[in-house]
C-alpha cells in the first residue's frame, strides 16, 4: 500500500516537474509578447484567445509574464541551490569526516548562523548590499549552506566508520579521493533529498522576497514579484493573481512530492 | 467512526479559530468610540518633532493638526490669522507688527506669549547663526517682543511672501521653555500629539482648548500602512477609516457601501528627477531627450487613468498666476528628437542609468515603471532600483547618493518661492544639483522685488529655466482620492500638501 502511493508521488511528481519545466523551457523559445511590452487599450483584460491569462494593469500580456517570471524565479533557485549544495557539501564533508577541531570550530559557526532565520539572513544580506539578482542568488544560496552542512555532516561522519572508507584508506587513497568519489555516492539520497528541499525552500523565499518589494527589481517579472503586484487588484482582476499562484504551487507540490519519495526510500 | 472523530477535531479548531477570530472582532470595536478616528499613512515617520527641523512632507502634512503659526492657509489658499489676531505693516513693508490672538494655550497649558513668539521665530530664522530653515527667512533682521502681546518682525527688504511664510510649519510657534522640541510636540494647534509606536501607529487627541474650538473627532490614530497593496484591503476590513493618494487600481478594489470617494489634486510636482550631477545628465541635451522621449499622456493613462494634470515645470495649477501653462508643450512627445539629441550628446548606441523609487509610494513605482518602458524606445535602459522611504530620504534626498528617482515634491507653503527656492545652487533641498547662474540671478531677483507683477514675472523667468534646462522630467500634479468611511463627514482638500483633521465630522 505504502510503496504504491510512494511510486504514484513519484509519477504525479514528475509529471508536474515535467510539464513545469517544458512551459519554462517554451518560454525561452518563444514567447507571445514581450512580457514588459506595455499596452493601455488591454489595461486589465480579463483573459481571452489573443491573451490566455489576461493582462495586467500596464496592458502587459501575463502568460509572457509567467514564462517570463518562471524563468526567474527557477534560474535564482537552481543557481542559489547550486551554491549552497557545492558550499554546503564542502563544509559538511569536512566536518563529518575529519571532526575534532574543525567540525567543532564549522559548527559553532553554523549553529549561529541555524539561529538566524534564513530569510531574515537573506533580507539583511541585501539591505546591506544592493539588491540586484546576482546578490538575490548570492543571499539566497548563503542562507541555504547551515542546513546543507547539517545534514551532510551526519552523513558523512556515519559512513566515515564503515568497513569500505577504511579499506580505501589501506589502499592509500587520497583524502579528496574518499570524501567524493568514495563517500558521495554513498550518501545520493540524503544529498538529492537536501538538494530538493533547499530548492522549494529557495523558490518559496524568492517569492517571499519579491513579494516584499527587495530581491527582483521591477520590471523584471518573477512569480513572487507578480503576486506581490497583482494583490492590489485581487477583486477586479483576480486572474492577475490566480494564473502566477496556480504555476507557483504545482511547481512547490511537485518538490514536494518528489522529496518525500527520496526520503521514504531513505528510512 | 474514524471518520467522525476526524471530522469532530475539525469542526472543534474551525470553532476555536472562530472564537479567537470573533474575540479579537469584539475587542477592535470596543477600541473605537464614536468620536475617533483610524487614519492610514504611506509611512512611518522618522523624522524630528521639532517643526523647524521636519523634513519629510508626510511628518509635515500630520503635523499640521499639532502646531500652528502666526498666520495658517485655508482651504482657499487664503492666509488667516492664527497665533496672531492681526498684523499692521509698515509703509515701506519692511516692519510687521503683530499683535497676539487672546488666550491662545500650548498643549501643555500655557497661555502663548509674545517671548515665546520671539523665541520661535528666532529660532528658525536662526538670526544669530545665520542658517534659516526657509531660505527667504535670512531676510529677518530683528524679531521683538515689544510688549506681552506684541512682536516686531524687521526686515532686511521688503518681502510680500512673509505671512504665507510665516504660516507654514516650518516657522510653527513653540513654547520657548521647551528644551527638546525634538521629542517633546508642543504647539498650539487644534490636535496634542500623544504617542508613536515605530513603524505601527502615531496617536493624537484633541486639544479641548484650542482656541478655535476644539475639534469634534476627539482621538486620532494615524495607523502606517507601508505596504501599497494591502490598503484596499485595510480599508474594507475596517482597521482604518481613512485613507488620502489612493491609487485608481487601490479605488476600484475599495467597497462603496462604506466608503466615499473625495477627490482633488494632491499639490505635487510629480516628477523623474535628475541628478545633474550624475555623469550624463551634466549634458543638457541627455535630459532634453529624456523629456522628449517620456510620454506624459500615456504616463497619465496608466498611472491615474488619465485623471491628472499635465505639468511642464516646478509649479502647479492651483498657484494660479505663477501657473505657466505654455510650458507643458515644450517637450512634446517625439522620440526622433529624442533620438537625435541623444547622439548629439555622445549617447547615440544607449545609455544606463538607474531609478531610485520609494517602494511604498505607488504612484511613483507606477510612473517608473511606464516610464522605464518608454525609454526603451529610444535606446535608454532605466533599471529600477526600489528602496524603503528611510533609505531614499537618507540616501537619495539628503546625501543626493542617486541617479534619478521618481518623487512628488510638494510646497510648504502658499508661495511660488516654496517650489522654486530649492533650484537655487545653494540651497540647503536642492537635492538634483541644479545649477545655473541665470536661475540664482532671477530667483534672487525676485526675493528682492516688492512689486508683485514684477516679482511674478521673475519667478516665471525661473520656471522656465528650469523648463528649458529639463532640470528634471516634469511629469504631472497627481490627482488626489481620498477614501473616507461613511461613518464620517467634512474633509476639506488644502491647496498645500496637509492632512487637516480638525474639519472631519461625524456624519449624522
Amino acid at each position: 500500500m505504502k510503496k504504491k502511493t510512494g511510486k504514484f508521488n513519484l509519477i504525479l511528481g514528475c509529471i508536474l516537474l515535467g510539464g513545469i519545466g517544458l512551459f519554462a523551457l517554451s518560454g525561452l523559445l518563444f514567447m507571445p509578447y514581450d512580457p514588459e511590452g506595455m499596452d493601455i487599450a488591454n489595461k486589465l483584460a480579463a483573459p481571452s484567445l489573443a491573451h490566455p491569462f489576461g493582462c495586467d494593469n500596464f496592458g502587459r500580456d501575463i502568460f509572457s509574464r509567467v514564462q517570463s517570471g518562471l524563468l526567474t524565479t527557477l534560474g535564482i533557485g537552481i543557481s542559489s541551490v547550486a551554491l549552497g549544495t557545492v558550499l554546503g557539501t564542502l563544509l559538511g564533508a569536512l566536518m563529518g569526516y575529519y571532526a575534532g577541531l574543525i567540525d567543532e570550530g564549522l559548527m559553532r559557526i553554523m549553529d549561529v548562523l541555524f539561529a538566524i532565520p534564513s530569510i531574515l539572513l537573506a533580507l539583511i544580506f541585501l539591505s546591506v548590499f544592493d539588491s540586484s539578482m546576482g546578490n538575490v542568488i548570492l543571499a539566497l544560496g548563503f542562507s541555504i549552506v547551515p542546513s546543507f552542512a547539517k545534514m551532510m555532516r551526519q552523513e558523512f561522519r556515519k559512513q566515515r566508520e564503515m568497513e569500505y572508507v577504511k579499506v580505501a584508506k589501506l589502499f592509500g587513497a587520497s583524502d579528496a579521493r574518499i570524501l567524493f568519489v568514495h563517500i558521495l555516492p554513498n550518501v545520493m539520497p540524503t544529498f538529492i533529498n537536501c538538494i530538493l528541499i533547499s530548492f522549494n525552500n529557495a523558490v518559496l523565499a524568492e517569492a517571499g522576497m519579491s513579494y516584499l518589494g527587495i530581491g527582483v527589481q521591477p520590471p523584471k517579472a518573477s512569480l513572487g514579484r507578480m503576486l506581490s503586484e497583482a494583490q492590489g487588484y485581487l477583486t477586479s482582476a483576480p486572474f492577475y493573481t490566480i494564473f502566477p499562484g496556480i504555476i507557483m504551487i504545482l511547481m512547490l507540490f511537485g518538490f514536494c512530492l518528489l522529496s518525500e519519495k527520496g526520503s521514504e526510500k531513505n528510512a | 467512526m474514524k471518520k467522525s472523530t476526524f471530522l469532530k477535531g475539525i469542526l472543534l479548531l474551525m470553532l476555536l479559530t472562530l472564537t479567537v477570530a470573533l474575540c479579537a472582532c469584539a475587542g477592535d470595536k470596543e477600541d473605537k468610540s464614536s468620536s475617533s478616528i483610524t487614519i492610514g499613512i504611506p509611512q512611518d515617520i522618522e523624522d524630528s518633532l521639532d517643526p523647524h527641523e521636519m523634513l519629510a512632507a508626510g511628518t509635515k502634512e500630520l503635523f499640521f493638526n499639532v502646531y500652528e503659526g502666526l498666520y495658517k492657509a485655508d482651504v482657499d489658499g487664503n492666509l488667516v490669522p492664527a497665533v496672531a489676531g492681526d498684523v499692521v505693516i509698515s509703509e515701506d513693508g519692511c516692519t510687521y507688527t503683530f499683535t497676539l490672538r487672546e488666550g491662545v494655550k500650548f498643549h501643555d497649558g500655557t497661555l502663548v506669549t509674545a517671548a515665546d513668539v520671539e523665541y520661535s521665530i528666532a529660532k528658525c530664522a536662526d538670526i544669530e547663526g545665520g542658517s534659516p530653515n526657509i531660505a527667504a527667512f535670512s531676510n529677518i533682521v530683528s524679531v521683538t517682543a515689544t510688549d506681552d502681546t506684541h512682536v516686531e518682525i524687521v526686515l532686511a527688504e521688503a518681502d510680500n511672501d512673509l505671512l504665507a511664510m510665516l504660516a507654514s510649519i516650518e516657522a510653527a510657534i513653540l513654547p520657548k521653555n521647551n528644551a527638546t522640541p525634538d521629542s517633546v510636540a508642543i504647539g498650539t494647534g487644534p490636535y496634542k500629539y500623544v504617542s508613536r509606536s515605530p513603524l505601527e501607529n502615531i496617536k493624537m487627541e484633541a486639544f479641548e482648548e484650542y482656541w478655535n474650538g476644539a475639534p469634534e473627532i476627539k482621538n486620532v490614530t494615524f495607523k502606517i500602512c507601508s505596504n501599497a497593496d494591502t490598503i484596499a484591503m485595510e480599508l474594507n476590513g475596517g482597521s482604518i477609516d481613512m485613507f488620502c493618494r489612493l491609487t485608481t487600481a487601490q479605488m476600484a478594489e475599495i467597497n462603496m457601501e462604506q466608503f466615499e470617494i473625495l477627490e482633488g489634486t494632491m499639490n505635487l510636482v510629480q516628477g523623474m528627477y535628475l541628478n545633474n550631477d550624475f555623469g550624463p545628465f551634466q549634458d543638457v541635451r541627455v535630459r532634453q531627450a529624456l523629456c522628449h522621449a517620456v510620454n506624459r499622456e500615456e504616463v497619465l493613462a496608466f498611472v491615474s487613468d488619465g485623471k491628472g494634470t499635465v505639468i511642464g515645470s516646478s509649479m502647479i495649477p492651483a498657484f494660479g498666476k505663477y501657473y505657466m501653462e505654455d510650458l507643458n508643450e515644450l517637450y512634446p512627445y517625439d522620440t526622433q528628437k529624442a533620438k537625435e539629441l541623444l547622439s548629439e550628446a555622445g549617447y547615440a548606441d544607449g545609455l544606463t542609468f538607474s531609478i531610485t523609487v520609494p517602494s511604498n509610494y505607488q504612484q511613483h513605482v507606477d510612473t517608473a515603471q511606464v516610464i522605464a518602458e518608454q525609454l526603451k524606445e529610444v535606446n535608454v535602459t532605466a533599471e529600477i532600483k526600489l528602496v524603503d522611504w528611510d533609505t531614499w530620504l537618507s540616501e537619495t534626498y539628503s546625501n543626493r547618493n542617486y541617479e534619478a528617482t521618481v518623487i512628488g515634491v510638494d510646497a510648504p507653503q502658499l508661495t511660488a518661492t516654496a517650489f522654486l527656492d530649492r533650484f537655487v545652487s545653494t540651497a540647503g533641498d536642492n537635492f538634483v544639483n541644479y545649477s545655473n547662474p541665470a536661475y540664482d540671478e532671477n530667483f534672487a531677483n525676485a526675493m528682492s522685488t516688492v512689486e508683485d507683477e514684477a516679482r511674478t514675472e521673475y519667478f516665471k523667468n525661473c520656471e522656465r529655466l528650469l523648463a528649458e534646462d529639463a532640470a528634471n522630467v516634469y511629469i504631472q500634479d497627481l490627482p488626489e482620492f481620498v477614501a473616507l468611511s461613511k461613518k464620517y463627514t467634512g474633509y476639506q482638500f488644502y491647496p498645500v500638501y496637509v492632512l487637516d483633521v480638525s474639519t472631519i465630522k461625524i456624519a449624522e
